[in-house]
């Protein structure tokens, strides 16, 4: 029988081979896996903003002017929409804290002193 | 050659051939058997791929409901936001669901045709179950679901039910910028307003498109001119808040108005009209500002120049009045605070048909304006235009504009005198322009004589302290088939604040006021549109970031002199 001679550098090129082999196998799975991800966050990602776009319009759709203005008329009874008169060009013209029994006259509403005193009372 | 060496002849011919053959039978061997081999290798290769990594990454992204990858279709059905200058949202594509059913795969149609009519109250048990019945692959159930009753119908669980996703137009601000914003149909195609004259760009583009509206103005406006319509039970109305040096409208409102999300079918009905636009009205004495101007600019007639107003005119057959006759000479300041048509036509009689032609076109009242949406009104003109057209078209009769273009002319004589072009959409740079229409001096001596309006004249209701208004009033009788009707009327105010150095051109007009208790019977501009524009600045000034100047001088003061004393007693 013939001597079955392996060279050493088939040995090494087999090997390589199949290592090769293995690792585009390795690396085309990876990047299977990988572009399967990025599809599934591109995916999250479209959700989100679509979901940001309904919340936006949502709230833009809340805050719109009319509705707004009805509920401060609802619910701020003590505040009302500012006149002319009411804006001070200066801040200076606004009272100090010490002289709040003159200048509470002028600039506080006329329900709402009504209402603090009234919690006075409670307490 | 075998009897010499027989067996080793024999061995290598037998040798010789058989190895041949033998090294032929198993190359053959070694060769199917290295193909099998790898072709059971491939198999396990692919069930590891397929079973193991495949199978496990991929029950993520296969669950109901799930937004499904971008197709043709819904590309194209996507539109780009509508802004507002302050970034509110106007006109916004949402990613919708549509309910379709395929009555093959539909399991239990009875109880799926009794849970859909429960989810929905406008859709009948009845005929959905003969749909759900029917031999057809494909039936429509419902249109843009909310996400609730998204959910709603995944708990009836039928896996005949199908959703299909699409964009579709929403506006959060409703009829608020209705005739401005405009409208899309069902297959995202715009029909009105920016939608439609910037349907291509607004397909294309994914980034928001900015106008220059502000909603919080916008409501104001439509708020105040609402009430007066309902106050005084008039047709319709239409105002118009401009910057007077960009031409930015800051609000424009037209009523009545309608929902964009369900437009009128039929383009004809007064809801789908766009006065402040597409809407031409013969807008009377507010004109005078443009005669009186043109006046002042091209004769350079000094304010004492007294007019008399003692005769009516009469020219061609008709004869012009005036409504409130002082009959007696008036100077010029006093012509435009008390509206004498006769007095404005004397002047328009020292202009001359040129002249005042010339000075209309310079403002742009004589031809279509360039605007950003398309439903745009040609003015009408008189065609020919003879003697007697300058003479009613001084006072504003004869010669219908839009109200944009009134406004807009009006921020031109205010400004400076620089011209101004309307703009809808926002622009990078301020578009200020360079066209000199009228002089400063011109300009100031307009602003004086408005405020004078004002101050003592027949818009004394828009006197909003601090914010000082001026402008000029404008009743007209309403041309209705070629007769001039006494009871129908349009009830214009235009004007800017503030007038020492304006910065908005305000614009109310009132289609067909009808007089009510309050206003002593009287349905005029004065009564009409005046009280409302005192509304509108006032609630506006804070917004606008304007300080209220309560100790200012009012710049109709040196106009006083040239007023007498008796005028204002009625």
């Amino acid at each position: 029988m013939r001597k079955f001679v392996v060279k050493l550098s088939t040995v090494f090129v087999l090997f390589l081979a199949i290592l090769s082999g293995s690792a585009l196998f390795w690396v085309s799975q990876k990047v299977q896996q990988l572009e399967r991800e990025q599809r599934t966050m591109h995916q999250k990602v479209a959700s989100e903003e679509e979901g940001i776009r309904v919340l936006t319009a949502e709230w833009d759709y809340l805050n719109r002017p009319d509705r707004l203005e009805a509920l401060a008329a609802r619910y701020l009874k003590t505040m009302e929409p500012v006149a002319p008169e009411d804006l001070l060009k200066s801040a200076n013209a606004v009272p100090e804290k010490g002289e709040e029994d003159e200048g509470a006259t002028q600039i506080v509403p006329a329900q709402y002193k009504e209402k603090k005193s009234e919690g006075d009372k409670t307490q | 050659m075998s009897r010499k060496s027989p067996f080793a002849r024999l061995t290598i011919r037998i040798m010789g051939e058989k190895s041949g053959n033998l090294d032929l039978v198993r190359g053959r061997l070694v060769l199917l058997a290295t193909l099998f081999v790898v072709f059971y290798a491939g198999v396990m290769v692919r069930l590891v791929d397929v079973t193991l990594i495949q199978g496990l990454i991929d029950d993520s992204d296969s669950y109901i409901g799930a937004p499904q990858a971008d197709n043709e279709e819904e590309q194209s059905k996507f539109r780009a936001d509508i802004v507002d200058r302050n970034g509110v949202l106007l006109a916004t594509s949402l990613k919708t669901a549509s309910l379709h059913a395929d009555p093959k795969i539909i399991v239990d149609p009875v109880e799926t045709a009794k849970g859909l009519s429960k989810i929905f109250p406008d859709v009948s048990y009845g005929e959905t179950l003969k749909k759900l019945q029917s031999d057809k692959r494909f039936v429509w159930i419902k249109r843009n679901l909310t996400p609730d009753e998204q959910k709603k119908i995944l708990e009836l669980g039928d896996p005949g039910l199908v959703f299909d996703y699409d964009y579709q137009r929403f506006y959060p601000q409703g009829a608020l910028t209705a005739h401005m914003v405009g409208y899309d149909n069902i297959d995202g195609k715009g029909l009105a307003g920016i939608e439609r004259s910037f349907d291509h760009l607004l397909r294309q583009s994914k980034d928001p498109m900015k106008l220059t509206l502000d909603v919080r103005l916008q409501h104001i406006l439509r708020r105040e001119i609402k009430k007066a319509i309902s106050d005084f039970t008039a047709k319709a109305g239409a105002g118009v808040i401009m910057d007077v040096n960009t031409g930015e409208i800051l609000a424009a409102t037209s009523l009545p108005d309608f929902n964009p999300h369900a437009p009128s079918a039929d383009p004809k009905d007064p809801e789908m009209f766009n006065r402040v636009t597409l809407g031409v009205y013969e807008l009377g004495s507010t004109f005078k500002i443009f005669t009186t101007a043109a006046l002042l600019e091209q004769k350079k007639t000094p304010f004492t120049k007294k007019y008399d107003t003692s005769e009516p005119v009469k020219i061609a057959g008709y004869t012009i009045h005036d409504f409130h006759g002082e009959k007696r000479p008036l100077t010029i300041p006093e012509v435009f605070m008390v509206s004498s048509n006769i007095g404005t036509v004397h002047m328009a009689q020292e202009i001359g048909t040129d002249g005042l032609k010339r000075f209309y076109t310079d403002l742009g009242l004589m031809k279509k304006p360039e605007f950003e949406i398309d439903e745009v009104g040609s003015p009408i003109i008189p065609s020919p235009w003879r003697e007697v057209n300058t003479l009613t078209a001084s006072y504003g009769h004869g010669i219908a504009v839009t109200p944009l273009q009134l406004v807009t002319a009006t921020s031109t004589i205010v400004n400076g005198g620089l011209k101004v072009t309307p703009h809808l959409v926002k622009q990078d740079e301020d578009p200020i322009s360079r066209t000199r229409i009228v002089s400063k001096e011109t300009s100031l001596k307009m602003r004086q004589l408005m405020r004078l309006v004002v101050s003592s004249g027949t818009a004394r209701k828009a006197d909003v302290e601090g914010y000082m208004i001026g402008g000029k009033t404008g009743t007209a009788e309403k041309n209705i088939h070629g007769r001039y009707s006494r009871d129908q009327r349009v009830a214009t105010f235009v004007g800017a604040f503030p007038i020492d150095d304006p910065k908005y051109a305000i614009l109310v007009m009132v289609d067909e006021p009808h007089p009510n208790k309050s206003s002593y019977g009287y349905a005029t501009a004065g009564w009409v549109a005046v009280p409302a524009v005192g509304r509108i600045v006032s609630a506006a000034g804070s917004l606008l970031g304007m300080k209220p100047e309560t100790d200012m001088v009012d710049i109709s003061e040196p106009l006083k002199q040239f007023v007498s004393a008796k005028i204002g007693e009625h």
